[in-house]
Protein backbone atom coordinates (compact mmCIF):
# COMPACT_ATOMS: atom_id res chain seq x y z
CA UNK A 1 0.00 0.00 0.00
CA UNK A 2 0.92 3.52 -0.80
CA UNK A 3 0.19 6.47 0.50
CA UNK A 4 -1.28 7.58 -2.47
CA UNK A 5 -3.56 5.23 -2.68
CA UNK A 6 -4.74 4.72 0.88
CA UNK A 7 -5.54 9.03 0.36
CA UNK A 8 -7.39 8.49 -2.57
CA UNK A 9 -9.41 5.90 -0.92
CA UNK A 10 -10.08 7.86 2.05
CA UNK A 11 -11.06 10.55 -0.11
CA UNK A 12 -13.58 8.56 -2.19
CA UNK A 13 -15.31 7.51 0.76
CA UNK A 14 -18.66 8.79 1.41
CA UNK A 15 -21.03 8.29 3.82
CA UNK A 16 -23.96 6.29 1.77
CA UNK A 17 -28.09 7.00 2.40
CA UNK A 18 -29.66 5.39 -0.65
CA UNK A 19 -29.12 1.68 -1.58
CA UNK A 20 -30.19 -0.83 -4.13
CA UNK A 21 -32.30 -3.13 -3.07
CA UNK A 22 -29.73 -5.90 -3.85
CA UNK A 23 -29.64 -8.19 -0.70
CA UNK A 24 -26.33 -8.39 1.17
CA UNK A 25 -25.23 -11.98 2.14
CA UNK A 26 -24.13 -12.41 5.76
CA UNK A 27 -20.33 -13.81 4.30
CA UNK A 28 -20.16 -9.74 2.98
CA UNK A 29 -21.06 -8.56 6.59
CA UNK A 30 -18.34 -10.98 8.13
CA UNK A 31 -15.75 -9.94 6.00
CA UNK A 32 -16.31 -6.08 7.20
CA UNK A 33 -16.13 -7.43 10.40
CA UNK A 34 -12.77 -9.01 9.92
CA UNK A 35 -11.64 -5.53 8.70
CA UNK A 36 -12.88 -4.17 12.48
CA UNK A 37 -11.00 -6.64 14.26
CA UNK A 38 -7.96 -5.75 12.98
CA UNK A 39 -8.44 -2.10 14.59
CA UNK A 40 -5.89 -1.06 17.06
CA UNK A 41 -7.47 -0.83 20.80
CA UNK A 42 -6.10 0.44 23.99
CA UNK A 43 -4.02 -2.13 25.42
CA UNK A 44 -5.21 -4.76 22.82
CA UNK A 45 -8.75 -4.73 24.89
CA UNK A 46 -10.49 -5.33 21.85
CA UNK A 47 -14.04 -3.94 23.29
CA UNK A 48 -16.17 -4.33 20.45
CA UNK A 49 -18.98 -7.17 19.32
CA UNK A 50 -21.17 -7.10 16.39
CA UNK A 51 -24.53 -8.18 15.08
CA UNK A 52 -25.14 -8.76 11.98
CA UNK A 53 -28.47 -8.21 10.36
CA UNK A 54 -29.33 -9.14 6.54
CA UNK A 55 -33.06 -9.72 7.50
CA UNK A 56 -34.81 -7.01 5.27
CA UNK A 57 -37.52 -7.31 7.90
CA UNK A 58 -35.91 -7.05 10.76
CA UNK A 59 -33.64 -4.06 9.49
CA UNK A 60 -37.05 -2.39 8.26
CA UNK A 61 -38.39 -2.76 12.04
CA UNK A 62 -34.62 -1.43 13.26
CA UNK A 63 -34.96 2.07 11.11
CA UNK A 64 -38.55 2.47 12.39
CA UNK A 65 -37.21 2.85 16.03
CA UNK A 66 -34.29 4.93 14.54
CA UNK A 67 -35.80 8.43 13.90
CA UNK A 68 -32.30 9.71 12.48
CA UNK A 69 -32.07 6.93 10.24
CA UNK A 70 -33.41 8.19 7.05
CA UNK A 71 -33.48 5.38 4.19
CA UNK A 72 -34.22 1.85 3.61
CA UNK A 73 -31.04 -0.23 3.86
CA UNK A 74 -30.87 -3.83 2.76
CA UNK A 75 -28.26 -4.97 5.65
CA UNK A 76 -27.11 -3.45 9.08
CA UNK A 77 -24.17 -4.16 11.39
CA UNK A 78 -25.08 -3.16 14.93
CA UNK A 79 -21.55 -2.76 17.28
CA UNK A 80 -21.35 -3.19 20.55
CA UNK A 81 -18.49 -2.69 23.77
CA UNK A 82 -18.62 -5.70 25.62
CA UNK A 83 -18.69 -4.40 28.67
CA UNK A 84 -16.45 -7.55 29.88
CA UNK A 85 -13.39 -5.82 27.81
CA UNK A 86 -14.18 -2.41 28.19
CA UNK A 87 -11.70 0.53 29.08
CA UNK A 88 -11.62 4.14 29.49
CA UNK A 89 -10.83 4.48 25.40
CA UNK A 90 -13.37 2.19 24.14
CA UNK A 91 -15.31 4.71 22.31
CA UNK A 92 -12.12 5.65 20.38
CA UNK A 93 -10.89 2.13 19.66
CA UNK A 94 -14.88 1.41 18.08
CA UNK A 95 -14.19 4.87 15.80
CA UNK A 96 -11.26 2.93 14.79
CA UNK A 97 -12.68 -0.17 14.05
CA UNK A 98 -15.71 1.93 12.43
CA UNK A 99 -13.61 3.26 10.45
CA UNK A 100 -12.05 0.12 9.18
CA UNK A 101 -15.61 -1.19 8.25
CA UNK A 102 -16.07 2.45 6.39
CA UNK A 103 -12.92 1.97 4.14
CA UNK A 104 -13.40 -2.13 3.61
CA UNK A 105 -16.58 -1.45 2.42
CA UNK A 106 -15.80 1.15 0.36
CA UNK A 107 -12.97 -1.25 -1.23
CA UNK A 108 -15.85 -4.22 -1.71
CA UNK A 109 -17.86 -1.56 -3.74
CA UNK A 110 -20.55 -1.40 -0.57
CA UNK A 111 -21.83 1.79 0.80
CA UNK A 112 -22.15 1.97 4.46
CA UNK A 113 -23.90 4.77 6.84
CA UNK A 114 -22.87 5.15 10.76
CA UNK A 115 -26.01 6.33 12.53
CA UNK A 116 -26.35 7.12 16.07
CA UNK A 117 -30.27 7.67 16.56
CA UNK A 118 -31.57 4.27 17.60
CA UNK A 119 -33.23 3.75 21.22
CA UNK A 120 -31.03 1.17 23.20
CA UNK A 121 -33.79 -0.35 25.40
CA UNK A 122 -36.15 -1.10 22.48
CA UNK A 123 -33.32 -2.74 20.29
CA UNK A 124 -31.88 -4.68 23.28
CA UNK A 125 -35.20 -6.05 24.20
CA UNK A 126 -36.39 -6.31 20.47
CA UNK A 127 -32.54 -8.70 19.96
CA UNK A 128 -31.84 -10.00 23.38
CA UNK A 129 -28.68 -8.56 23.63
CA UNK A 130 -27.43 -9.36 26.94
CA UNK A 131 -26.51 -6.40 29.42
CA UNK A 132 -23.18 -7.05 29.08
CA UNK A 133 -22.97 -5.70 25.55
CA UNK A 134 -23.90 -1.76 25.28
CA UNK A 135 -25.23 -1.25 21.74
CA UNK A 136 -23.13 2.25 20.64
CA UNK A 137 -23.64 2.29 16.40
CA UNK A 138 -26.04 1.22 13.60
CA UNK A 139 -23.82 0.97 10.26
CA UNK A 140 -26.13 0.56 7.36
CA UNK A 141 -24.83 -1.38 4.69
CA UNK A 142 -25.59 -1.41 1.15
CA UNK A 143 -24.73 -1.60 -2.24
CA UNK A 144 -24.87 2.36 -2.79
CA UNK A 145 -27.58 3.86 -5.59
CA UNK A 146 -25.61 7.45 -5.34
CA UNK A 147 -22.67 8.64 -5.10
CA UNK A 148 -23.02 11.81 -2.47
CA UNK A 149 -20.52 15.02 -3.46
CA UNK A 150 -17.73 15.33 -1.39
CA UNK A 151 -18.53 17.06 1.94
CA UNK A 152 -16.23 20.23 2.65
CA UNK A 153 -13.33 19.47 5.06
CA UNK A 154 -11.81 22.44 7.52
CA UNK A 155 -8.53 23.46 5.99
CA UNK A 156 -5.23 22.06 7.28
CA UNK A 157 -4.73 25.24 9.00
CA UNK A 158 -7.38 26.00 10.88
CA UNK A 159 -6.89 21.95 12.18
CA UNK A 160 -3.31 22.40 13.70
CA UNK A 161 -3.23 24.41 16.50
CA UNK A 162 0.56 24.54 17.17
CA UNK A 163 3.43 23.46 15.62
CA UNK A 164 6.18 22.92 18.10
CA UNK A 165 9.56 21.99 16.36
CA UNK A 166 10.83 22.28 12.67
CA UNK B 1 -42.39 -8.92 2.14
CA UNK B 2 -46.33 -8.07 3.21
CA UNK B 3 -47.95 -5.25 1.90
CA UNK B 4 -48.38 -3.13 5.13
CA UNK B 5 -51.91 -2.46 6.76
CA UNK B 6 -53.17 0.62 8.23
CA UNK B 7 -52.97 -0.69 11.47
CA UNK B 8 -49.34 -1.52 10.72
CA UNK B 9 -48.15 1.93 8.99
CA UNK B 10 -50.67 3.78 12.30
CA UNK B 11 -47.99 1.11 15.03
CA UNK B 12 -44.90 2.67 12.37
CA UNK B 13 -45.41 5.96 13.03
CA UNK B 14 -46.05 5.09 16.93
CA UNK B 15 -42.36 3.49 16.37
CA UNK B 16 -41.00 6.44 15.18
CA UNK B 17 -42.71 8.77 17.71
CA UNK B 18 -41.71 6.79 20.70
CA UNK B 19 -38.29 6.41 19.41
CA UNK B 20 -37.92 10.33 18.83
CA UNK B 21 -39.65 11.48 22.11
CA UNK B 22 -37.17 8.77 23.69
CA UNK B 23 -34.03 10.30 21.80
CA UNK B 24 -35.09 14.06 22.21
CA UNK B 25 -34.98 13.56 25.84
CA UNK B 26 -31.51 12.44 25.26
CA UNK B 27 -28.68 13.15 23.29
CA UNK B 28 -30.94 14.17 20.18
CA UNK B 29 -32.78 17.64 21.77
CA UNK B 30 -32.13 19.75 18.77
CA UNK B 31 -33.86 17.08 16.23
CA UNK B 32 -37.12 17.95 17.25
CA UNK B 33 -38.43 20.09 14.65
CA UNK B 34 -37.34 17.65 12.12
CA UNK B 35 -38.65 14.86 13.86
CA UNK B 36 -42.20 16.29 13.93
CA UNK B 37 -41.65 17.56 10.34
CA UNK B 38 -40.52 13.71 9.38
CA UNK B 39 -44.05 12.69 11.38
CA UNK B 40 -45.72 15.25 9.12
CA UNK B 41 -44.52 13.55 5.94
CA UNK B 42 -45.23 10.16 7.44
CA UNK B 43 -49.21 11.38 7.98
CA UNK B 44 -49.19 12.31 4.49
CA UNK B 45 -49.09 8.40 3.50
CA UNK B 46 -51.77 7.66 6.02
CA UNK B 47 -54.87 7.74 3.26
CA UNK B 48 -52.85 5.27 1.03
CA UNK B 49 -53.51 3.22 3.93
CA UNK B 50 -56.87 4.58 4.64
CA UNK B 51 -58.82 5.11 1.96
CA UNK B 52 -61.57 7.24 3.43
CA UNK B 53 -58.65 9.73 4.43
CA UNK B 54 -58.60 12.61 1.67
CA UNK B 55 -55.16 13.91 2.91
CA UNK B 56 -54.67 17.66 2.58
CA UNK B 57 -52.55 20.03 0.74
CA UNK B 58 -50.39 20.74 3.48
CA UNK B 59 -49.53 17.07 4.30
CA UNK B 60 -48.82 17.22 0.55
CA UNK B 61 -46.09 20.02 0.59
CA UNK B 62 -44.20 18.80 3.62
CA UNK B 63 -44.19 15.48 0.98
CA UNK B 64 -42.57 17.88 -1.93
CA UNK B 65 -40.32 19.49 0.39
CA UNK B 66 -38.77 16.29 2.35
CA UNK B 67 -38.76 14.07 -1.27
CA UNK B 68 -37.03 17.53 -3.07
CA UNK B 69 -33.52 16.95 -0.56
CA UNK B 70 -34.09 13.93 1.66
CA UNK B 71 -30.95 14.03 2.84
CA UNK B 72 -30.91 18.05 4.00
CA UNK B 73 -34.40 18.68 4.30
CA UNK B 74 -33.85 18.82 8.03
CA UNK B 75 -31.24 21.17 8.09
CA UNK B 76 -31.64 24.98 8.87
CA UNK B 77 -32.25 27.84 7.21
CA UNK B 78 -34.16 25.53 4.71
CA UNK B 79 -36.20 23.81 7.46
CA UNK B 80 -37.00 27.15 9.18
CA UNK B 81 -37.58 28.94 5.91
CA UNK B 82 -40.04 26.34 4.61
CA UNK B 83 -41.96 25.93 8.20
CA UNK B 84 -42.38 29.74 8.24
CA UNK B 85 -43.98 29.27 4.80
CA UNK B 86 -46.16 26.51 5.82
CA UNK B 87 -47.76 28.30 8.60
CA UNK B 88 -48.74 30.84 6.56
CA UNK B 89 -50.54 28.25 4.23
CA UNK B 90 -52.11 26.87 7.28
CA UNK B 91 -53.56 30.09 8.32
CA UNK B 92 -55.06 30.47 4.78
CA UNK B 93 -56.33 26.67 5.19
CA UNK B 94 -57.68 27.89 9.06
CA UNK B 95 -59.50 30.21 7.17
CA UNK B 96 -60.92 28.36 3.99
CA UNK B 97 -62.27 25.64 6.33
CA UNK B 98 -64.37 28.11 8.51
CA UNK B 99 -65.16 29.71 5.37
CA UNK B 100 -66.96 26.36 4.25
CA UNK B 101 -68.57 25.64 7.40
CA UNK B 102 -70.39 29.00 7.68
CA UNK B 103 -71.91 27.78 4.58
CA UNK B 104 -72.82 24.63 5.77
Amino acid sequence: MNHESLMAALKERRSVRLYKKQPIPMEKLEQLVEAARWAPSAGNSQPWQFLLINDENMVSILKTISPGWLEEAPALIIMCINKKRETNWSYVDSGAAMQNILLSAESMGLGCCPIGSFVVPTITELLEIPAHLEPILFIAVGYPDEKPPATTRFPLEELIYKRVGN
Amino acid sequence: MKEKTAEDYLFEITCFLVASVERCLGPERDYGPSRLLQTLYMLSFLPDYQPELKGNELLMKVRAYVEGDPQNFWREPQLKKFVSELSVELAKEIKKRRQLKKQT
